[in-house]
């Protein structure tokens, strides 16, 4: 039969030979009860052999074959969509794996690109949650993960200026999918320096999409239980919105010279957005509380790699500390996410908090944070 | 804002509570950021926690503010600034202005999970002093959660019950009677018989619930009441009624279809005792309603029957005041509509005694059933809905002489009749001149009328001396009918228009045939008039054909015949042969007040050789008078006679002019003489 398969192929034209391919494929998985793939080495070589030649080669630039026309690699993307789509749930990703899995080569990654952004624009929810699955086993703020991202964002935010309502309603086709694209936005824009800036567009998808559904940033956190490791977008969110307004005032600063309104303008949504994003950080972490995973979603490190960015800034300006108003608005957010963070678990109550407070400016709300923590600390040891 | 950001003399708490309220106005999500951070900082801070509800209030955060307050309420529940936030949510819920205020508390409160309301609403009602309040909220717990009912709706009654007694209130239209009978009995009664209930205390409440609708019903309703007219208000069973109770909201007041709920209550205790009472009895006709009643009763004495006896008592019992209520209405709408009513009272009088010269057999629509031994009621054609009217009447009657027909009944009604001091309800006083009257017993209705006169108004003043009226008459007593007829006519305005043509028609209808009949007219000029006359003929008829006869008797009646002729044109005949007989007749009068030209005519022949030569003395003054001034003067009778035929062919001439002012002059300036010619 495997050979009969390879033969029947070979006389087929595209697209009747890359649908057989498929075919052939979702038969393999329902033949073997959705096992393991390939049951009995040969078959899964035959499957990699049929997905290399009548899927994954077909788009490849390669001398002396025909290439595919942007129509027909549009078709061979549909193919792609609508073979996951009616594919058993279950072997749905097995599927995907076969072709997208393993190493990660750059076509096969644009190829994946390619159909992740037209499944965004017809909202089809197999791909992206197979999507989401990559990314959480690649890790999401790796480099091919990253790149897919990245190439979203200029599809969906910058070469399109217009709110997209495909992408705006991303989180109710695929909630793990937009949670790990979240994560590796931050990832991609650190908001740690001027050039790493997330677009006002982003942000606005963002900040819609993590205020109405206080969940969705747990949402690969929840996967805890099949899968050991996690990525989690709140920590790249609670960055922007902590060290977003001390970058986003100097970049005015630079900007005011030149008065463009429209700079202005975008300055100052950008400062509300992140305000609006601050509180649903807020809300998700309480939200996280209240579905029990038990993980700490935020390292020592990484607060005190905060602390330490505000405190350089603090340095290299030249306000005084309580004539910043931003530099306080910092402050203030980072001792809010400290004290939300260790009453919802996600960050551990038990670290010694003093030497981040001590590189610091002066606050009065860390200092009541500080204050609350050795209370807490000192009824806890009197209880034991 | 820098300067408060940085103050430091505030304690940490409030510190924090200041910095939200500061960007509350330019920067809600750092509001609600600082609130979160505090309220986990303070867990323990009622004031904190507060903050953060009336935060998401002022925001209109619905879910946030119900899920805040149903924190609040399991976190702090002794906080007083917390009880009155829910006092004044359980407030906003009980008026349900639907305003914006009230609107969002209201939806605050739907939003918090339905056992907290329940538990809200009862630890509430539990602390509030004010007992009425206190029921307020009970009954509005109750209303939402009708699972409460068992366990709190007898409490509530009690409390209801003792409240009113404490309270000391004069009438029984107060406010616990009406939370306990309008809202609290209904929502008890409707549960059947999961909540058990002692039938002694059913037949207690049954008793408040008819005293206060009843009560309720026919008192006078508030004057700034808007548009008194509408079709609604104009019915007398369904409508809405309000009147001002002391301590409810207006909007309280309202009853819609009063009677109705008094049925449903009583339908309601009905099944509770398993009685022979459909929940739709009240619908029914008149008829159906009287033989129901009428086949309980006639069972009621066989085996198995015991508790035929307090049915019978309250069904007929609210049968009785329903009709009761609805005939009152009818005749006397005035009482229950503080004078804005438009429609025409009525009137229930005796009718005549038939004229012997009448035609046996006169043809006409209203008598059909000759012989029947049951009064009959008649009633004018101006009167609306008469037969609704006397039926309303009848049953009443009947219901009422069933309350009267056996020992125990007679004594539990009286005993009713007693605790809700039914004498005090001056309406009854209408009913029972009038059932007196329809049974026969003139004196006492006399006895009645004259006592329940005494301080009525206008109209009813009118009505009840047009009844003592005909009252005195059918006890023969002429000389106080003409004079209280007389009364009533002097203080009739004179109609404009003429009503002659109507004349025959309405008059007939006051004579009977066979049997006794009563009628019942509109208290119009229109009405009263031909009945006045009328009662005023029959009372000089009887003087006039008696053996203490005299001349102005018969002249009067002849002067009053005029009115409706020829109706009375055999009766005229009767006083001509009587004159005849007579051979001579004085009155003096005759021309001031006789210009029909028919008895002219008869007058003039009689008096010639071929009419008996009758000894007329009828010129305004008198022969014998004229006789005595020509003494001894041959051809007086020739003068006599030229005079009479001068004034006889003046008076021809006279014939056009109304019969009703001659008739009312008449009245008005021979007075005296006519009472005097009735002693």
């Amino acid at each position: 039969m495997s050979g009969n398969i390879k033969e029947r192929l070979r006389h087929l034209e595209f697209p009747q030979s890359t649908r057989a391919a498929l075919d052939h494929l979702v038969r393999c998985y329902a033949d073997t009860g959705g096992g393991i793939p390939g049951l009995g080495g040969g078959t899964e070589n035959l499957a990699d052999e049929v997905v290399q030649d009548y899927i994954l080669n077909l788009s490849r630039k390669r001398p002396g074959q025909r290439n595919l026309t942007a129509v027909q690699e549009l078709q061979l993307l549909e193919l792609l969509c609508s073979c996951l789509q009616d594919a058993p749930e279950m072997f749905c990703y097995s599927i995907f794996s076969i072709i997208f899995g393993g190493q990660v080569d750059s076509h096969k990654t644009g190829l994946l690109t390619k159909l992740v952004s037209l499944a965004i624009s017809v909202g089809c929810g197999a791909v992206l949650g197979c999507a989401a699955l990559w990314m959480q086993e690649l890790g999401s703020q790796s480099q091919a993960v990253c790149d897919l991202a990245q190439k979203l964002v200029d599809d969906y935010c910058l070469l399109f200026p217009n709110v997209s309502m495909t992408f705006q309603h991303l989180p109710s086709v695929s909630p793990l999918f937009t949670c790990n694209f979240i994560t590796a936005v931050t990832t991609i824009y650190t908001m740690l320096d001027r050039s790493r800036i997330p677009p006002v567009g982003l942000v606005e998808y963002i900040t819609e999409w993590v205020s109405s559904d206080p969940c969705l940033c747990s949402e690969s956190v929840r996967l805890i239980r099949i899968r050991s490791n996690f990525t989690c977008p709140l920590y790249g969110l609670v960055r922007w919105c902590v060290i977003g307004p001390l970058l986003c005032k100097d970049q005015y600063q630079i900007s005011i010279p030149n008065g463009a309104d429209a700079e202005v303008e975008s300055h100052e949504k950008m400062l509300s957005l992140l305000s609006k994003l601050h509180i649903s950080v807020l809300l998700s972490l309480q939200a996280y509380k209240s579905m029990e995973l038990n993980q700490e979603l935020f390292m020592y490190g990484d607060i005190y790699l905060l602390a330490k960015i505000i405190a350089t800034h603090y340095q290299n300006s030249n306000f005084k500390c309580d004539e910043d108003s931003q530099l306080q608005v910092s402050l203030d957010r980072l001792g809010q996410t400290i004290q939300v963070a260790m009453i919802t678990g996600s960050l551990n109550g038990q670290f010694d908090l003093r030497p981040v407070f001590e590189i610091l400016p002066p606050n009065r709300l860390l200092h009541i944070v500080a204050k609350r923590q050795a209370v807490i600390k000192r009824e806890a040891m009197d209880i034991s | 804002m820098m300067a408060s950001v940085m103050k430091n003399d505030l304690p940490d708490e409030d510190w924090l509570v200041m910095r939200a309220r500061t960007c509350a106005k330019t920067d809600p999500y750092a509001a609600k950021a600082w609130m979160i951070t505090a309220r986990t900082l303070f867990p323990q801070n009622f004031s904190i926690q507060f903050e953060a509800y009336s935060l998401e209030k002022m925001a209109k955060n619905v879910k946030e503010a119900a899920k805040l307050l149903e924190s609040l309420y399991s976190s702090f529940p002794h906080e007083n600034k917390l009880w009155q936030e829910v006092r004044s949510i359980l407030e906003a819920l009980q008026t349900d202005s639907g305003e914006g205020k009230s609107q969002f508390l209201t939806e605050i409160f739907a939003a918090v999970p339905t056992h907290i309301q329940c538990q809200m609403l009862l630890s509430v009602a539990e602390k509030i002093s004010d007992k009425l309040e206190q029921c307020r909220l009970l009954l509005l717990a109750m209303r939402k959660f009708p699972n409460l009912i068992v366990e709190h709706g007898l409490k509530l009654i009690d409390t209801l019950v003792t409240a009113e007694t404490q309270a000391q209130y004069q009438s029984p239209v107060n406010c616990y009677r009406k939370l306990l009978v309008c809202d609290v009995l209904l929502l008890v009664l409707q549960r059947g018989k999961q909540v058990d209930i002692k039938s002694k205390k059913l037949f207690k409440w049954l008793q408040k619930a008819i005293e206060f609708y009843v009560s309720f019903i026919t008192h006078p309703p508030c004057h700034d009441l808007p548009a008194p007219h509408s079709p609604d208000l104009m019915s007398p069973t369904k409508k809405s009624r309000r009147i001002t109770i002391p301590g409810l909201h207006d909007k309280e007041c309202v009853i819609s279809d009063p009677w109705g709920n008094l049925f449903k209550i009583l339908a309601l205790i009905g099944q509770n005792l398993n009685w022979e009472l459909d929940s739709d009895f009240f619908t029914k006709s008149r008829e159906f309603q009287w033989q129901h009643i009428l086949s309980l009763y006639n069972r009621s004495n066989q085996p198995g029957s015991e508790s035929f006896g307090k049915q019978i008592l309250y069904t007929t019992t609210v049968l009785f005041l329903e009709c009761l209520y609805s005939y009152i209405s009818s005749v006397d709408p005035e009482v229950f509509h503080s004078g804005s009513s438009s429609s025409v009272p009525l009137v229930m009088i005796e009718a005549f005694k038939s004229e012997q010269t009448s035609p046996p057999t006169e043809p006409s629509a209203k008598k059909i059933k000759a012989e029947t031994p049951i009064t009959q009621i008649y009633a004018s054609k101006s009167v609306p809905n008469s037969p609704k009217i006397i039926q309303n009447f009848q049953t009443a009657f009947r219901c009422y002489e069933l309350l009267h027909s056996s020992q125990d009944l007679q004594r539990d009604f009286i005993s009713l009749c007693q605790n809700w001091r039914m004498e005090t309800w001056s309406w009854m006083g209408h009913f029972q001149t009038d059932m007196f009257l329809y049974q026969g017993s003139f004196q006492e209705a006399i006895r009645h009328l004259q006592n329940f006169s005494l301080g009525s108004k206008n109209k009813p003043q009118l009505r009840n001396s047009l009844q003592l009226a005909s009252f005195f008459y059918c006890m023969n007593n002429y000389s106080r009918a003409c004079e209280l007829t007389l009364d009533v006519i002097q203080s009739l305005p004179e109609t404009s228009h003429s009503v002659e043509a109507s004349n025959d028609a309405s008059s007939a209808m006051f004579v009977k045939t066979l049997g006794r009949h009563l009628v019942l007219i509109s208290c119009t000029e229109a009405e009263i008039l031909p009945f006045c006359i009328q009662l005023l003929l029959s009372c000089f008829k009887e003087k006039a054909f008696s053996l203490r006869s005299t001349d102005n008797a018969v002249g009067h009646m002849i002067v009053l015949m005029q009115y409706s002729w020829p109706r009375h044109e055999g009766l005229f005949m009767q006083a001509v042969k009587k004159i005849q007989k007579q051979g001579h007749f004085t009155y003096n009068s005759f021309f001031n007040y006789v210009i029909n030209i028919d008895i002219l005519e008869e007058f003039a022949f009689i008096q010639t050789p071929e009419g008996g030569k009758v000894n007329l003395d009828i010129l305004p003054v008198s022969a014998k008078a004229i006789a005595q001034q020509r003494t001894v003067t041959r051809g007086v009778n020739k003068g006599v006679k030229e005079d009479f035929r001068v004034t006889m062919e003046k008076q021809v001439r006279r014939s056009d002019e109304s019969v009703e002012k001659v008739i009312r002059l008449f009245l008005t300036e021979d007075r005296n003489s006519l009472l005097e010619h009735l002693m």
